[in-house]
């Protein structure tokens, strides 16, 4: 190891001959603890970062760009502008509310149906999007029936967390944990997917013992919910159709990634270009100009530049030789035991994941995980610790307010509704019950993979 | 030219703890849009206009930021918006007014140009340039595209008063 590590600073070019070991371990340090802080925007904090990592030596340019995983920025993307023309025909209300009349409108169901209808979306597109379409809804009909929101937004915010955890294009940690180690879409659907239903589960059920018994609503009020004409909410049949296909195919296409030779940013990026072209066939040139700009500028490019700073950043300290040491730190914590490794990654994954924002840790753990290879006898034997990494980072978001940006979203939302949800109020619950769901996680990993 | 020969003077202001109720009644019985929110010393805080009068009809998930966009599957319901009515009609104008932050602001000096540049801008929300007198930092006056077409476009028309329009 030792050996290595002097061949890649050898390789480096830091200025005034500073040692890249403490150079890269300083900027990474610094740049983590300000996108913590939250007082400069994440994009700007790692793009700086990036620069400085270049602009003093421990990498050059073209290492910075193959540190950069476009795997993971082509499939966000992708999957941004397909969610971005879709909901615009409606249907994501529908869904909604189509769901809260077949219970008809008996609170607790509401609150089960939104609940599972935020899993599903979220396991089939990104958090953030899906409560951005769930929250809006649930408030107007929480309003109709003049009831309290807060345990509605509460199971929505794990919901969506905990359905993201199921599917490689399900949560951001998903996507780079697969592309980072070519992991398939099926290869998440056979091995987290199974557990996520069961983690619902034991979510709803802690739900309904806080909220869900007493909740109930007058006659008149269900009756308000029950008038509401969800075919009407589909403003754009044709979209709805064109966006529906392309949806099924990419997904199809997921699934068939492995035989077709596909990466999912290929497919992601695919769809969208071929949305686009439904979406605009027959249009004048300025309407079609206009449309396609609309479409990427709801491409959230904040995320995607602050993953494009933090690939560079986290490939600074990789190349230095930062993370073999931190990797060989944890060996010797864990005696390099799998199950006490696995065990470990994902309790100190789900903790960190909800006092900080998962995407830069995951992007972190990644190659650290990676260099423990030899160590387990190669690549192929470090399952266990990946899907330990996928369910940790994912199911801890639940733990604060702050732990994933969904949770900020319906967060947003409540506020504006003049429900303010309390920081230290959700956290009280939310966290113990992230930790129930992390005991699941734990039992499923020690009985599956250990 | 500037702003000050051509803005309206005579403000209608309402304190930020009057009623929603007392700000509609007002501008109903004036026939007025808008209504200048004051404080107590007289400081310009807001507007309170009949632009709220339409948003406070709305459901709060269509009310807000990235909220509902579309409520078309809702059934029509008279006696719903009564009720949001009288339940917001007791609130302060200061929960629903228009911040000083997001409206136009020129200077009684303000050239006629810098004026008409102002206005254009508010065509999407239709609500008038506050004129803020810089060393006082009161208000003393709006100016709507209306004032413009009354004080000035009207002028260059023998007749001067566009009856013969």
């Amino acid at each position: 190891m030792a050996a290595m590590h002097s061949d890649l600073n050898s390789m480096t070019n830091v200025v005034f001959g500073w040692d890249p070991l403490w150079v890269s371990t300083i900027l990474f340090v610094v740049t983590y603890t300000v996108i913590v802080t939250e007082t400069i925007n994440r994009a700007i904090v790692s793009g700086l970062g990036a620069a400085l990592m270049i602009s003093l030596g421990v990498l050059n340019q073209e290492q910075a760009i193959a540190g950069v995983d476009f795997n993971t920025l082509g499939l966000l993307t992708g999957m941004m502008v397909i969610v971005a023309i879709t909901r615009r025909s409606g249907i994501f209300q529908y869904v909604a509310i189509w769901s809260a009349k077949k219970v008809k409108a008996k609170p607790w169901g509401i609150l089960l149906m939104l609940s599972i209808v935020t899993a599903t979306f979220s396991a089939l597109l990104d958090n953030v999007t899906t409560v951005l379409l769930v929250a809006p809804v649930t408030l107007l009909i929480t309003e109709e029936m003049d009831m309290n929101p807060y345990p509605f937004l509460f199971a929505e915010i794990f919901a969506s967390n905990i359905g993201g955890a199921a599917t490689l294009v399900g949560d951001p940690p998903n996507i780079m944990i697969g592309s980072a180690v070519h992991l398939s879409f099926n290869d998440f659907l056979l091995n987290l997917a199974p557990i996520v239903p069961a983690i619902m589960l034991v979510t709803l059920v802690a739900v309904y013992l806080l909220w869900g018994k007493g909740m109930h609503a007058t006659t008149q009020a269900r009756e308000r919910v029950m008038r509401f004409r969800e075919r009407e909410a589909i403003s754009d049949p044709a979209l709805l159709k064109k966006s529906l296909a392309v949806l099924t195919v990419v997904m199809i296409a997921f699934v068939l990634a492995h035989p077709l030779r596909l990466e999912p940013a290929t497919i992601a990026m695919f769809g969208a270009g071929v949305l686009m072209l439904l979406n605009n066939l027959g249009r004048h040139a300025d309407d079609q100009s206009e449309d396609v700009h609309k479409s990427f500028g709801e491409v959230e490019w904040v995320t995607i530049f602050f993953f494009v700073g933090l690939f560079i950043v986290v490939a600074g300290v990789e190349h230095a030789g930062v993370l073999d040491l931190l990797a060989d730190w944890v060996l010797g914590l864990t005696g390099g035991d799998m199950a006490v490794t696995s065990i470990a990654v994902l309790w100190i994954a789900a903790i960190a994941s909800a006092i900080v924002d998962n995407i830069p840790f995951v992007a972190t753990m990644i190659p650290m995980i990676e260099s423990m290879a030899p160590s387990f006898g190669g690549a192929e034997n470090l399952m266990p610790i990946w899907w330990s990494l996928a369910l940790g980072a994912c199911l801890g978001g639940n733990g604060s307010l702050v732990g994933a940006s969904a949770n900020l979203i319906v967060a947003g939302f409540a506020e504006r509704a003049g429900h303010r949800i309390p920081f230290l109020k959700f956290m009280a619950v939310a966290f113990p019950l992230m930790l129930l769901s992390i005991v699941v996680a734990t039992v499923y990993i020690w009985i599956r993979y250990l | 030219m500037t702003v000050e020969s051509i803005m309206t003077r005579d403000l209608r202001k309402i304190l930020p703890s009057q009623s929603v109720r007392e700000g509609l009644k007002m501008m109903h019985e004036r026939h007025i849009r808008t209504l200048a929110v004051v404080d107590d010393g007289d400081q310009f805080i807001g507007l309170f206009g009949i632009r709220q009068v339409i948003h406070l009809l709305l459901p709060k998930a269509a009310q807000m930021k990235y909220g509902l966009t579309n409520l078309s599957f809702m059934p029509d319901d008279l006696g719903e918006l009564y009720d949001r009515l009288l339940d917001v009609g007791q609130k302060p104008v200061s929960d629903f007014l228009e911040k000083r932050d997001g409206l136009l602001i020129c200077a009684p000096s303000t050239p006629l140009p810098e004026l008409l540049e102002l206005l254009h801008q508010s065509f999407n929300t239709s609500l008038p340039v506050l004129v803020i007198d810089g060393d006082s930092n009161k208000l003393v006056g709006m100016v709507s595209a209306w004032d413009v077409l009354e004080k000035l476009v009207m002028n260059v028309y023998p007749d001067n008063g566009g009856d013969a329009l």
